[in-house]
């Protein structure tokens, strides 16, 4: 059932008659801005109404006709939808909370869209939702980590062991000799009790010899044995792991920009590596382990159980204590651990944070304070520990008493069976071995429930990425443009997120070899505008074109590689100034990094560094100052020849004499590219043949400094501004 | 609370009546602002409050230690 065929039959529960040729359907909360009530309201349209039928049962008509534009305001965990009318009045629609966000955000996206052009507008479903469980999807296509079918996720792993079989194959089956040694090992034992140590007449030397032989030869064997399985199983193990993680990493690249930031970091860090480790770590340890201890229990179980099935009966009987006993003991103490581990991460933190802001403990004058802190912190911990230790001093005799309790009923049984003469004593011993060989594999997998989990949810994780589809799709046949340099925007309107506009309606042109200035508030949506130019976005309405094409249809990479970027925020890698500069170009000879960085005016600082252009940056740059790292990122852009500068904030911590310096060297460099430079000391723009004034999201004013400043507006102001700020200092 | 592989079910009592919600990556969705005062964050991004851990019932308590 999908969403709205779902939302609909709920209406008509509520006895309302939905409108017959509604487009969608849609669902909000917090009408009354609170109650987590069940019911939800219900929103249907059609091409001229928007029918909301709220929670109390109340209907409420919006004739869209009059309609101007829906807006989203998005507040704290909640949002609200206005309507903005023909007549410039504005109405409160509805409102919700982050589960009703998304669909919400595609209604009011689909009805401000079918407001510009009705005519397209078809029936359609604003949301994907999970089949199984009817729960509302991030995206089409997303699998819904409630329902995700594991076994399938488990075949597709296993389809990464190919090329690999083969080792693990034979791993198997070196388990199997194992299980088989450890199996024969108490038979033997028997025979040298019984027919040796307990022989009615003394043995001779010769067969006393070969036994003793014979159980060191089984010892040797099955620790050769087991070395060559773990080479085996470790090869597989580790080959399945990087084919994995490659995988991910390259998929993790493949994502447009947005998929890749809407997450945290450290997630995707984490499933590069720990989701791979806790597989690698489960198909190589766990599962072999599993097979081998499978094999062991049923052996150990047939022969014990044709031996004597009464006794068999006897062994089996606390199984199921032991194993329920076992688990509940371990949940305690994972607690327990979990706790330790949460104290331990407390100090540690503590000392980390310390030693990082030395200076702000030192200059407020705070370092007694921090030590206390820091006591207390380890004294806690201590407590924790030792209780843990205390418990666990106490649990695990009881734990091993438990285990063993069975084996005490069969030493009975045993006993009195030796006495009646029915046993010989090293029928016994065989006998005792087998049990603990059969309790073994019993108490490893009470956990085995634990670690499958883990390793399922890992796998479904690291699936998801790896199926995801990219937001940036690549066109079906992506030509390689060589650029001009011409670029125009065509009623552009974008948001980040579902319901948010950054930039609206934004059209403008810019030629070949232009120098085009950005100017505006803060936040007004200038690096966006750049990033849609990179196509590190895609817009949802309008089109960007480059010298007439739409950059959807030019392949991505050769785009990138016409454009020269040099952003906001300076990123550096780790490594050497040299390797900094030939990122985008690692095929530069030396000459070449030289003359860009020369351009960039970073060369004379470069020499001054002790071993100049192998210089390691350290982490992110920090051993430069922010204007040294600037002049690196515009070298590293201009070592790219690119066709499109695209200058974002890339002079603005440098002093204006440098910064005029640099200007100049630019302005010759510039000649032929299309420059796009966004800045907010307007100074920076002067060689500008154009300036673009951006307000909230749209063009406010554009033109030459000469026409802005005769036209009064928003430019002029922010010239007046600067000039008075110039002449205070 | 009932856990089915990393993601979570919670069943809770508010203030303003009983919810049920989903979360994910448990362990970083909980947010701890000091003097036992927490904040869930479900699938969607919503926000529950949880005022003090010590007001809590035992059974609660015990329930949502193990992931603090
Ligand atoms: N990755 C993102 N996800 C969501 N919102 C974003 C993202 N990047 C920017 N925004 C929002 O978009 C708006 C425009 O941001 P943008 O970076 O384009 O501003 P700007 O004009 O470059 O400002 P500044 O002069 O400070 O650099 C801001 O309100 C910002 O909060
Ligand atoms: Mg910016």
């Amino acid at each position: 059932m999908t969403k709205s065929e779902s939302l609909i039959a709920a209406l008509k529960n509520r006895g309302k008659t939905p409108p017959e040729d509604l487009l969608i359907a849609f669902s909000y909360n917090l009408r009354d801005g609170k109650r987590f009530s069940r019911t939800r309201g219900i929103g249907c349209a059609t091409h001229q109404r928007l029918y909301l039928y709220d929670e109390d049962g109340s209907e409420r008509q919006i004739d869209l006709t009059q309609a101007n534009e829906l807006r989203m305001e998005n507040l704290v965990g909640s949002y609200s939808v206005v309507c903005e009318n023909k007549d410039g009045t504005v109405d409160l629609l509805f409102s919700g909370d982050m589960r009703t966000h998304r669909e919400a955000a595609a209604a009011v996206g689909y009805i401000n869209s079918m407001l510009r052009a009705p005519d397209l507008a078809v029936r359609r479903e604003l949301v994907a939702v999970c089949p199984k469980c009817g729960r509302t999807l991030r995206r089409e296509g997303d699998v819904c980590l409630r329902c995700a079918n594991r076994v399938k996720s488990l075949r597709r792993l296993w389809g990464f062991t190919r090329g690999v079989r083969g080792y693990l194959a034979i791993g198997v089956l070196l388990f199997f000799v194992t299980s088989l040694i450890e199996l024969l090992a108490p038979y033997v034992q028997r025979v040298f009790v019984d027919d040796y140590v307990r022989a009615a007449t003394p043995p001779a030397l010769r067969p006393f010899v070969l036994i003793v032989l014979t159980m060191a030869g089984i010892t040797v064997l099955s620790v050769i044995v087991s070395v060559l399985r773990s080479v085996f199983i470790t090869i597989a193990g580790t080959t399945v792991v990087v084919n994995l993680r490659q995988l991910v990493f390259e998929k993790i690249h493949a994502l447009s920009l947005s998929g890749v930031t809407k997450r945290p970091t450290g997630e995707l860090i984490g499933r590069v590596t720990q989701d791979t480790n806790v597989l690698q770590q489960f198909l190589v340890s766990d599962l072999t382990n599993l097979a081998q201890q499978l094999i062991l229990l049923f052996g150990v179980g047939t022969i014990v159980v044709f031996y004597d099935w009464k006794l068999a009966l006897l062994v089996i009987v606390p199984v199921p204590f032991v194993v329920l006993f076992h688990r509940l003991f371990w949940n305690t103490m994972r607690r327990l651990w979990n706790k330790q581990w949460t104290f331990e991460r407390k100090s540690s933190t503590i000392l980390y944070d310390t030693y990082q802001g030395v200076r702000v403990v030192k200059s407020f004058g705070m370092e007694h304070r921090e030590i206390e802190r820091y006591n207390k912190a380890v004294d806690d911990q201590r407590d924790i520990s030792m209780k843990n230790e205390q418990i666990w001093a106490v649990i695990n005799p009881l734990i091993s008493l438990f285990a063993g309790l069975g084996e005490f009923f069969l030493l009975y049984y045993v006993g009195q069976k030796i006495l009646d003469g029915g046993m010989t004593l090293g029928e016994m011993t065989q006998f005792s071995s087998y049990v603990g060989l059969l309790y073994g594999p019993l108490r490893w997998m009470a956990m085995i429930p634990r670690r499958l989990v883990n390793a399922l949810t890992s796998v479904v994780k690291i699936f998801e990425i790896v199926d995801e589809k990219s937001d940036v799709p690549a066109s079906e046949h992506p030509v390689d443009l060589p650029i001009e340099g011409k670029i125009e925007f065509d009623d552009v309107s974008f948001g980040y997120n579902d319901g948010q506009t950054v930039l609206r309606h934004v059209s403008f042109s810019v030629q070949p070899g232009e120098m085009i200035g950005i100017v505006g508030k803060s936040g007004a949506g200038k690096s966006t505008l750049i990033n849609l130019v990179m196509r590190l976005y895609d817009a949802e309405n309008g089109t960007i074109r480059v010298d007439g094409v739409n950059i959807k249809d030019i392949s991505e990479e050769h785009l990138r590689s016409q454009i020269g970027v040099v952003l906001q925020e300076t990123f550096l890698f780790s490594g050497t100034i040299y390797d900094n500069i030939a990122y985008a170009k690692p095929t530069a000879t030396r000459d070449e990094v030289i003359r860009a960085a020369k351009a960039a005016g970073a060369h004379p600082f470069i020499l001054k560094l002790t071993d100049g252009y192998n210089t390691k940056v350290g982490e992110r740059g920090h051993t430069l100052s922010g204007g040294e790292r600037q002049r690196i990122a515009i070298a590293r852009a201009l070592l790219h020849d690119p066709k499109i500068l695209i200058l974002d904030e890339a002079t603005a911590s440098l002093d204006t004499e440098t910064e005029k310096q640099l200007q100049d060297a630019l302005l010759r460099l510039m000649e032929g590219r299309t420059t796009i430079a966004i800045a907010h000391r307007l100074s920076t723009l002067r060689n500008a043949n154009r300036l673009i004034v951006i307000d909230n999201g749209t063009i406010a004013e554009q033109g030459s400094h000469d026409q802005l400043m005769e036209a009064g507006g928003i430019y002029h102001g922010l010239v007046e501004a600067q000039r008075s700020m110039n002449q205070l200092s | 609370m009932k856990d089915n592989y990393g993601f979570m079910q919670v069943n809770v009592e508010t203030d303003q009546g009983p919810l049920s919600f989903g979360m994910r990556d448990i362990y970083r969705n909980i947010l701890k602002c000091g003097g036992g005062r927490l904040f869930l964050i479900d699938v969607d991004g919503n926000r529950y409050e949880i005022p003090s851990v010590d007001a809590l019932d035992r059974a609660s308590y015990k329930r949502l230690e193990l992931y603090l």
